[in-house]
């Protein structure tokens, strides 16, 4: 009831907040485009054709295809010869599962234009979609050696390594994001994570260093402070950990309970903090060479 | 070795509609069953939503279970089980996070069941479950689920339309799992609220 009454104003002005911020809200997207932008789109001028994009790669994302048939042959009348349309094109048979088509424009886009680093990009989702992640990270790991300061590259090719279970692959790819951002509490959380999942008492402890520098940095990132518990209490209760440094980790999981607990006042939900304390050795999931 | 298995409207509804919030991503969940429940027929009654990121990365995982754990102890359940659905498309096979997840998870509840949505079968307008089951056995090996060892409450029928109705409310933007409240702790992956609109 609400979006019907917005003006058509304030959803250009939310488009392009979306289109700044990277958001991926397909569906309000497409309702949105449906209800109110589609009847003003004459008064977009030149900022329409990248709603026109927009609205296009959301309704693939939600299989409207005649919405997205209709974004895509406005830009084509617009701008017949553009490699970004033709881009556009080929994502359009990726959402109809044409792999082999999208790859064919993909390649001759790339020929073309060697810099062209989206629609290399492309290319890795391809083989992304069909499950083929060998292939991806292949893919990927070329391009990187190219576009070496692409953050988000290194983020996704962290990702397919975590889920083929590279943890030093995915941790090598989280250092570089680190050099990039030193400052940035979510690569050092999810440093420590894949520290912490790949086992063993010396990535417990870097695990515990990289959480603490996360929760320092950010005291309401509440991964980094369940973390910080997590990786204190077992460092605390390992037999390797001398006791200088169970002394450190028993005061920081006691922070991190504070913290938590802080963060938890302010709303009725249960705290489990000391229940988890009670709980701790019962649910490893990690490797076994943890102890 | 636990012969049927059945899932609550509840249970079902949980894991469609979390699928439903993050359908460009790998979703997963635990299953909770009564406490005391028997190997012969095993009935699901409510699902816990995890994650939509990074499933195979342990630190949060363990904090999530234990959470639920001590939410069990108080209400008489006992994670019993698994759901899982993959990020790709046509991918029907459990991978290896899955597996060790759900053996874990076998270990304190012996032959517990390993859930997979069929995301090709999904639908706003759903005909079919769209679930596949696979139980751990003794062994090490999983045993597929035939569909009528399986089946939703009450029947398959009115759960199916039960869910669409939910579907067309949009009432999976409401539904909360792990990480929604490890981004914002306010968020209750009780899904309380929830409940009292899917019953």
């Amino acid at each position: 009831m609400e979006k019907q009454s917005k003006h058509w104003e304030d959803v250009r002005d939310l488009f392009r907040n979306w289109r700044e911020e990277n958001c991926r809200q397909s569906e309000d997207v497409v309702d949105l485009w449906k209800e109110v932008l589609a009847n003003h789109f004459g008064k977009l001028g030149d900022e329409g054709w990248l709603v026109l994009e927009q609205v296009f790669i959301a309704a693939l994302d939600c299989h409207s295809m005649e919405i997205a048939n209709f974004c895509l042959s406005k830009l084509n009348q617009e701008f017949p010869d553009s490699m970004r349309v033709k881009r556009l094109k080929a994502m359009k048979y990726e959402a109809l599962e044409r792999y082999e088509d999208a790859l064919d424009i993909l390649d001759l886009i790339i020929k073309k234009d060697e810099t062209n680093a989206a629609s290399r990009k492309r290319k890795v989702t391809i083989y992304k979609s069909q499950g083929m992640i060998i292939e991806a990270i292949k893919e990927l790991t070329d391009y990187l050696r190219i576009f070496m300061a692409d953050q988000e590259a290194w983020m996704e090719l962290s990702d397919l390594y975590i889920s083929q279970q590279e943890w030093n692959k995915a941790a090598f790819c989280v250092e570089e994001l680190m050099l990039h951002s030193p400052f940035n509490h979510l690569y050092l959380q999810r440093y420590a994570e894949i520290k912490y999942t790949q086992g063993g008492y010396e990535n417990l402890e870097i695990a515990r260093s990289y959480y603490a520098q996360a929760a320092k940095l950010n005291p309401n990132n509440v991964r980094a402070l369940y973390g910080l518990l997590l990786t204190s209490v077992h460092m605390a209760s390992n037999s390797k950990c001398p006791s200088q440094k169970k002394k450190e980790s028993i005061k920081l999981s006691e922070w991190a309970t504070n913290q938590l607990s802080q963060l938890q006042s302010s709303n009725d939900s249960k705290l489990f903090s000391s229940q988890i304390l009670e709980g701790m050795g019962n649910l490893q999931i990690g490797n076994d060479s943890k102890n | 070795m636990a012969s049927s298995c059945e899932l609550s409207k509840l249970a079902y509804s949980k894991i469609i509609l979390h699928a439903f919030k993050y359908p460009h991503t790998s979703v997963n969940g635990v299953l909770l069953a009564n406490e005391g429940s028997s190997n012969h027929s095993v009935k699901y009654v409510d699902a816990i939503p995890l994650f939509h990121h990074n499933l195979g990365l342990a630190p949060m995982l363990e904090v999530a279970l234990m959470q639920i754990d001590s939410y069990c102890r108080t209400a008489g359940l006992v994670i019993a089980g698994y759901y899982h659905a993959s990020e790709a498309l046509a991918e029907m096979s459990p991978d290896i996070v899955s597996q060790r997840i759900c053996e874990k998870i076998a270990e304190y509840f012996p032959n517990a069941c390993l859930v997979l949505i069929n995301n090709r079968q999904l639908a706003k307008q759903m005909t079919h479950t769209s679930l596949s089951v696979v139980q751990y056995c003794d062994g090490g090996k999983w045993k597929v689920k035939d569909k009528e060892n399986f089946k939703i409450l009450p029947n398959n029928d009115s759960a199916l339309d039960s869910v669409s109705n939910l579907l067309s409310k949009k009432l999976y933007k409401k539904l909360v799992d792990f990480d929604d409240h490890f981004d914002d702790i306010s968020q209750d992956w009780l899904n309380v609220t929830l409940k009292s609109m899917i019953d």
